[in-house]
């Protein structure tokens, strides 16, 4: 059954009347969009003050690139490669201001945030339980913040946000090989990390 | 036996091959149990990743990041839409804004703006008066008053805040914030006597901190 655009407009819909200038239409996308986007880049920067500035950095770029947005891509991995691209920016800047090649784990927060947000309900666990997975949780985070920022962001894209390799690659704009290489390599450094 | 390539072991890995392709892999991995590890181990990997990292999260302060955006587009002329205050919030927020659109940029912890805005509210007759964090909103300190409700909005909740009223000023004072820049433009954003990681506001008179 075809979807009444009035009541429950697809992306597409709303990217169309963003397109004339419609500004609530827009609101509503960012409403629907703005938790994953917020997400992704606060596990990226592991900064919830410096994530919502680039959440909203990312949101206000999308609105001025609207125009030019062709639907090639889904509107939501347009917005994610928008929201890559700020972030890539904001590290390299700085990156230069710490006159650093690295990208280490100071600059990435180290660990500043809870990444168990208030919307993820979670069962009762018993103390042993809680103990395991609260070893788990610094063992994977640091193991994590141990990888380059690109590895970094490729295990994120797959294994968190569970995205296609296709839609990453649209995210990355490189091929789905390089995805999958990428992906292969993260994943060997990872374990490697855990482990050691 | 030739080593299936790093793609092709990476779809094995995520259950994404078929055909004659899986059948490679399996026959190269019936060889090398480390392979088979391997992919035990992305396995129980992953669900520990989404465990720590979560896919979806709340925004912190859902409608000031949303009239935020909504300020930057309109300030940037980009739409001829006006601005629709449609929320109580969305008012304590219009009035940072303003205070924001005359004293340009230079303020990076720009949710601090309505703590500045709903200070200079309390001025004008809004009533506010409780002390600390209330709820995991982040909500510090809520009112009701001539003007409508007022909510005050913090960055965290180890942040705590003071409301002090007295007949000559209104001084609301942060305990925990981060540590502000000095290129910060507090007095901009309304808020006066920063030091360290300690904000007050004077309402009617400068801070003599």
């Amino acid at each position: 059954m075809a979807s009444n655009p009035e009541e429950d407009p697809t992306d597409a819909d709303l990217v169309a009347r963003c397109q004339n200038g419609d500004m609530s239409a827009y609101n509503e996308l960012v409403r629907r969009h703005q938790g994953k986007v917020y997400a992704m880049i606060r596990n990226m920067v592991k900064n919830e003050t410096d994530a919502w500035d680039l959440a909203q950095d990312s949101f206000i770029k999308a609105w001025k690139a609207l125009p030019k947005f062709e639907a090639k891509a889904k509107f939501s991995t347009w917005l994610f490669r928008i929201a890559h691209n700020v972030v890539y920016d904001w590290l390299r800047k700085h990156r230069l201001e710490r006159g650093s090649d690295e990208l280490n784990d100071e600059l990435l927060g180290g660990g500043r945030v809870d990444f168990q947000a208030p919307t993820s309900p979670r069962p009762q666990t018993s103390p042993d339980e809680e103990m395991e997975r609260t070893e788990l949780r610094q063992q994977i985070e640091a193991g994590l913040a141990k990888l380059s920022i690109e590895h970094r962001e490729i295990i994120l894209l797959r294994e968190v946000q569970g995205m296609a390799y296709k839609e990453i690659a649209e995210i990355l704009e490189c091929s789905q090989g390089t995805v999958m290489s990428r992906l292969f390599h993260a994943r060997k450094n990872l374990k490697q990390h855990l482990e050691s | 036996m030739k080593k299936p390539s790093e793609e092709l072991i990476t779809k094995w890995m995520d259950g994404e091959l078929e055909g004659r392709q899986l059948a490679e892999v399996e026959a190269y991995a019936a060889h090398h149990p480390e392979l088979e590890e391997e992919r035990a181990w992305l396995q129980s990997t992953r669900q520990g990743l989404r465990e720590v990292f979560v896919a979806d999260a709340k925004v912190p302060h859902e409608e000031f990041f949303l009239s935020r955006i909504r300020h930057e587009i309109e300030m940037s002329g980009e739409t001829e839409e006006p601005l629709k205050q449609s929320s109580s919030s969305d008012s304590v927020v219009g009035i940072a804004e303003k205070k924001a659109a005359r004293g340009g940029g230079g303020w990076r912890r720009r949710w601090l703006m309505p703590l500045g805005a709903a200070a200079a509210a309390l001025v004008v007759g809004w009533v506010i008066g409780v002390q600390g964090p209330k709820d995991e909103t982040a909500v510090l300190a809520k009112g009701k008053g001539t003007g409508g409700e007022g909510v005050v909005y913090a960055p965290s909740l180890a942040v705590n805040a003071e409301l002090i009223d007295s007949d000559s000023a209104t001084i609301i004072v942060l305990d925990g914030l981060a540590e502000l820049p000095a290129t910060n433009n507090l007095v901009d954003a309304g808020l006066e006597g920063a030091k360290g990681n300690r904000v007050a506001w004077l309402g009617g008179e400068r801070a003599s901190d």
